[in-house]
Parts: C-alpha cells; sequence; structure tokens
C-alpha cells in the first residue's frame, strides 16, 4: 500500500495523544503517592488534546471532501471508519470533563467516574482505528490478530514515553524511576510484538497466482505481457507499491534502534540524573516518535493489497 | 445506506468471454467516453495531453499469457517455414497462450467496498444489485477502494470522489434509448461479442445458460466477495495441473517517485 503521509501522521500522533489519555484517565483520579505535581495534570490533558486534534486534522486532509467528514459518523452499523469517528468525537466529552475538573470548572470527585470513562474511549478509539486494517481482507498481512494489540501497545507507549518530560518539567525533583520503566517495558514490548509480526509477515504466502486472479486456478503461470495502461493510474499509485525488502529491513532496524534502543537508553540516563530538568526525557519522546513513524510507514508500504497480483510484472 | 441487502431480485452483471476477447481496448475506450458524458460523468483527467496523464477509467483491458499447465502434453511447438521449422515457444520453451483480460466492477453480493463506506455514499441496489456511489455523500477516504480486490474502484482527484462502473445503468433503464441500445456501452462496442450483460438470478437468462455451459469462473471466490460477474476459460486445450508462480522482489527504480528513488540509491550504496 502507498504510505501516505496523513495516515501515518493521524495514526501515530493521535494514538500518542490517545495514549496519553488513556495513562491520565488512571492516574489523575487513582494515582497517590507521590501525590501528582499540580501543573501536570491540566498540561499533560491539552497536550494530548492538541495531538489528537492534529492527528485528526492530518486525517481529514486525506479526504476529498473533509467538508462532508460529518457524514463519515452516519454509517456505524458496518464500518469500522464510522465507528471510529464516532468513537474520536465521543472521546472529546469525557477528556473535555477531565480538563474542566482540573481547571476547577467541576467537583473533583467527578475524576473518579470522568478518569475511567476516558481511559475506555480511547482505547476503544485506537482500536476501531486498528480494525480499520485489520477487517480488510485484500490485505493479508493487515488479517493478523497482532494489528490490535500493536496499535494499543504503541498508543500506549507513546503516551508512557511523553508523560515524563511533562513530569519533569512539573516536578523536577521527582526521580521518575517508576514511569521511565513503565515507558522502556511498553516501548520494549510493542516494538517486540512488531517484530515477531514482520517475522510473520516474511512467511505469509497469502498472494493469490496471476492465473487463479483472472479465474484459471487450474492453469500454469501466468505472467504480465502488457499492462492496462502505459501511465499510472489511481490503483497503481495507490495499491501497487512495492519497496525492496533489503531497504525495508534496513529501516525497520532504524526504528528499532530509535524507538526502543535509544529511547530506552535516554529513559535510562534521564531517571538516574538525580534531580533537575532533564533533556533526555524530552530527546527520548522524540526518538520514540520517530521510531513509530517509520514503523507505521512499513506497515502501509510493506502491506501488499491483493490487486497488485493483476499488475506485477515477474 | 452500507449495510447490503439481504436478497436482491436482480443479479445484474457482465459474463466476459476470455476465449474470445481480443484485447482491442474497445470496451474501456467506449466506456470512458458514454460515462464522461453520461449521468456519473466527466470522469476527469489529470495532466490529459502531458507527460504523465492519469484518469477515471471504468474499465481496464490487461494482457498476459499463460503458460499450459503440463509441459508433457505441450510439446516444444514449431511452425513450417519453407523447410524451416520456426519455433513457436514462450520463455518457459512452451507454447504460451496470450489472453487479454477486461477488469471492471462485478458487482458483488458480498462487496466489502459498501459494508466499509462511513458515509452511506457507496451502495447496492436491492432491485438489481448494481453497486453505486452517489457522488454527493462521498467524502474521498477511499477506504471502499482499500476493501476492493479487483481494483474496480478510481478516485477522481479533480472532483475529490470515488468512480466506479455503474453497469450502465442510465443506459440499461434508458428508454429514451432503442431498445437493443439498453445494455452496457462495452457491451454494445465489443467487436468479437466477448461481453454479454444480463441477470445472473434468472437460471434460464442468457448469461446464467452460457455461464453454465462453459464453467465460467467468479474472480477470487476464497475472499468471499461473491461476485455476479463471470469469466468464461479459454476453449480447453492442455489442461492440466497449476503451478503457483513464486514472488520477485525485483523492483524498478524508474517507477518509483522520487524521493523513494532517492532512498533506494542511498540504501543501496
Ligand atoms: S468489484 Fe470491487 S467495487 Fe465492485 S462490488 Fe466488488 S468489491 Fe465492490
Ligand atoms: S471514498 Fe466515498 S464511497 Fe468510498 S468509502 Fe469513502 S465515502 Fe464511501
Ligand atoms: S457496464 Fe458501463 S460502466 Fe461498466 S465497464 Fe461497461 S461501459 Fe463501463
Amino acid at each position: 500500500m502507498n504510505p501516505a503521509l496523513s495516515v501515518i501522521a493521524f495514526t501515530t500522533l493521535s494514538g500518542a495523544g490517545y495514549g496519553l489519555m488513556i495513562w491520565l484517565g488512571i492516574l489523575l483520579p487513582f494515582h497517590r503517592q507521590p501525590p501528582l505535581p499540580p501543573q501536570f495534570g491540566w498540561v499533560a490533558m491539552v497536550l494530548a488534546l492538541v495531538l489528537v486534534s492534529a492527528g485528526l486534522l492530518a486525517s481529514l486532509a486525506h479526504l476529498g471532501h473533509p467538508e462532508r467528514a460529518w457524514r463519515a459518523l452516519s454509517q456505524w452499523r458496518t464500518s469500522w471508519l464510522s465507528r471510529e469517528g464516532i468513537a474520536a468525537v465521543w472521546c472529546f466529552v469525557p477528556a473535555l470533563g477531565v480538563l474542566a475538573v482540573l481547571l476547577g470548572y467541576a467537583p473533583i470527585t467527578w475524576l473518579s467516574w470522568l478518569g475511567p470513562l476516558l481511559s475506555v474511549s480511547a482505547l476503544v478509539t485506537v482500536l476501531c482505528t486498528a480494525m480499520i486494517y485489520a477487517s480488510l481482507k485484500t490485505v493479508p498481512q493487515w488479517r493478523d490478530w497482532r494489528v490490535l494489540p500493536l496499535y494499543a501497545l504503541f498508543a500506549l507507549a507513546s503516551g508512557a514515553v511523553l508523560l515524563l518530560p511533562v513530569l519533569n518539567w512539573a516536578a523536577p525533583d521527582l526521580a521518575l524511576n517508576m514511569p521511565s520503566t513503565t515507558a522502556q517495558a511498553a516501548l520494549l514490548i510493542a516494538f517486540a510484538l512488531r517484530y515477531w509480526q514482520r517475522r510473520h509477515w516474511r512467511d505469509l504466502d497469502a498472494t493469490p497466482s496471476l492465473a487463479a486472479a483472472i479465474g484459471l486456478p487450474g492453469a500454469g503461470e501466468a505472467r504480465v505481457f502488457e499492462g492496462a495502461h502505459t501511465e499510472a493510474s489511481f490503483i497503481t499509485r495507490e495499491m501497487v507499491f512495492r519497496f525492496a525488502r533489503k531497504h525495508a529491513d534496513a529501516m525497520f532496524f532504524t526504528a528499532l534502534l530509535l524507538g526502543a534502543a535509544f529511547a530506552g537508553g535516554l529513559l535510562e540516563l534521564a531517571s538516574n540524573q538525580g534531580g533537575g530538568i532533564r533533556i533526555g526525557f524530552a530527546l527520548a519522546a522524540v526518538c520514540a516518535y520517530a521510531g513509530i513513524f517509520l514503523e507505521r510507514w512499513l506497515f502501509f508500504a510493506e502491506a501488499r493489497h491483493v490487486v497488485s497480483t493483476y499488475f506485477e510484472r515477474r | 445506506m452500507t449495510a447490503l441487502p439481504t436478497h436482491t431480485t436482480k443479479k445484474l452483471g457482465l459474463l466476459i468471454d476470455l476465449d474470445i476477447c481480443v484485447g482491442c481496448h474497445a470496451c474501456a475506450v467506449v466506456c470512458k467516453e458514454w460515462n464522461d458524458g453520461g449521468q456519473f460523468g466527466p470522469l476527469s483527467d489529470e495532466d490529459p495531453m502531458g507527460a504523465k496523464p492519469v484518469g477515471v477509467w471504468f474499465n481496464r483491458v490487461h494482457s498476459y499469457t499463460v503458460d499450459p499447465a503440463t509441459p508433457a502434453e505441450s510439446p516444444e511447438p514449431a511452425r513450417a517455414c519453407g523447410d524451416k521449422a520456426i519455433p513457436l515457444s514462450g520463455p518457459a520453451g512452451r507454447l504460451g497462450l496470450s489472453l487479454h483480460f477486461p477488469r471492471s466492477c462485478l458487482h458483488c453480493e458480498h462487496a466489502a467496498c459498501v459494508t466499509v463506506c462511513p458515509t452511506g455514499a457507496s451502495y447496492k441496489r436491492a432491485e438489481d444489485g448494481i453497486v453505486l456511489v452517489d457522488y454527493d455523500k462521498c467524502i474521498g477516504c477511499k477506504l471502499c477502494s482499500w476493501a476492493c480486490p479487483y481494483g474496480a474502484r478510481e478516485y477522481d482527484e479533480v472532483q475529490g470522489v470515488m468512480k466506479k462502473c455503474t453497469l450502465c445503468v442510465d443506459r440499461i433503464y434508458n428508454t429514451t434509448l432503442a431498445k437493443e441500445d439498453q445494455q452496457p456501452a462495452c457491451v454494445l462496442a465489443c467487436p468479437t461479442g466477448a461481453r454479454m450483460f444480463g441477470d445472473f438470478a434468472d437460471p434460464d437468462s442468457a448469461v446464467s445458460q452460457r455461464s453454465r455451459e462453459r464453467e465460467g469462473q467468479a474472480l477470487l471466490p476464497e475472499l468471499g466477495y461473491a461476485p455476479t460477474n463471470r469469466y468464461l476459460p479459454p476453449r480447453p486445450r492442455r489442461d492440466g495441473a497449476a503451478s503457483a508462480p513464486k514472488n520477485s522482489e525485483a523492483i524498478d527504480a524508474q517507477e518509483l517517485p522520487s524521493v523513494l528513488r532517492w532512498l533506494d540509491r542511498v540504501l543501496s550504496r
């Protein structure tokens, strides 16, 4: 599939925002010791809202008629894209509710139900996004049970990494060993599962033969003799995208390096530095995002749409 | 509404005969011509007179070569020319069959292109099974094109909406046309009669009968889309077992967009 920048930006940015929301929905009402710094909550919440909104705007940029986007909320009975849209819009309700509490416009006791509601809503939204891809029978790489946990894990990991610079800024004296370990673990688990998925993709042989695709399953080998058109078409641009495996491997290695090794290492350094504003937390967040961005690019670029069968010269 | 009808009274579709299609592209051209000016037009082109023209077509004709299944049944063929024998074998050393394959919407019964649509712009008609797009509702999210295994949907960059074969719904019910012209444009244009239009729900219709006789094939049935259109395989020559082609990793650097071409160069070092 063509790795469109708007879709990659949408899934990674909104994923990070929803990941933050999931953590905040649990931390804000239930975290006790040491007490969370007063500025932390609303700043992190605003950051989450900005990321989610940026992601949704990026997805609008992908549309031919963004002004009609409201129509996408109507077909929730069959369409995961529609369900995702509804969940995304709904998410703003508990998110703004939590923000209102944090800014003093609503009683603090409301957090005990607004928080969990926010976490669940954000998680459901991320899972709906993943289902858009996992439900397509036309892309065998995405018909994989790992797609759902991966979207959730990458959202959780990017959220956990983003929490740290905010915490560090709000309370420079906190050591932050626990949250650093959590972020490291989330990143490691996510990238390990993704590594496993790519291994599975390598062995996946779900491609129909060209002979079968043209209705001659009993025939011998079929080959492209002449293309249907001399120039590109929407189908070849959007769906028939090939990226040589050695480059993909190099890119995935870079993603692992940035997202797991560098980000994890920086978190280790920063959390062991004692106190003060530690730039390592912010750098770790940048590295993690870069790694996840590359990973998401490959999620699209390495997925092979069935229609490619009609076009590929072997 | 993007829920599929549980039952369609008719199943209108095309029967395409791969045995006699000569790959002339007449159906593709007349489809573009009719639909550009018909109710579902225009079919926009970008850069039509320029170096890299791209445009919306509802029907595309591919040309393939197919090896016979088993080499033994197909001895090294040769044609006498004077006193010389000229080999006719293809790359595999066997007589290949060239085959032209027109590809358009198959008006599937389980059309996932419809169910994934978030707006209700894509729909399948309960009365005749035709799958259509309502251009006034489409937001151009392109998800339906991802859900179609057959590449039948092409996005119109100029209008920002998705387009596809309408089964010439603006011809087949069009009483201002003469009775014999109330057929899809591609069917009328085909010089060899390789395309037939009819109702596959009626077992006595000409398309159903012909499809039964010639073992009409549904494409990629394992995906579960239950396409309505059928393809008639070439009449039997030398049948046998299939040999599955292997994937090749080769990519043509010239076909990549420039950023990737650069990446390809950098990473190839
Ligand atoms: S061929 Fe493609 S566009 Fe046509 S009905 Fe089937 S899935 Fe939908
Ligand atoms: S591109 Fe249009 S018709 Fe296709 S799924 Fe999106 S809204 Fe529906
Ligand atoms: S039925 Fe009409 S719209 Fe469909 S391929 Fe034929 S000419 Fe084109």
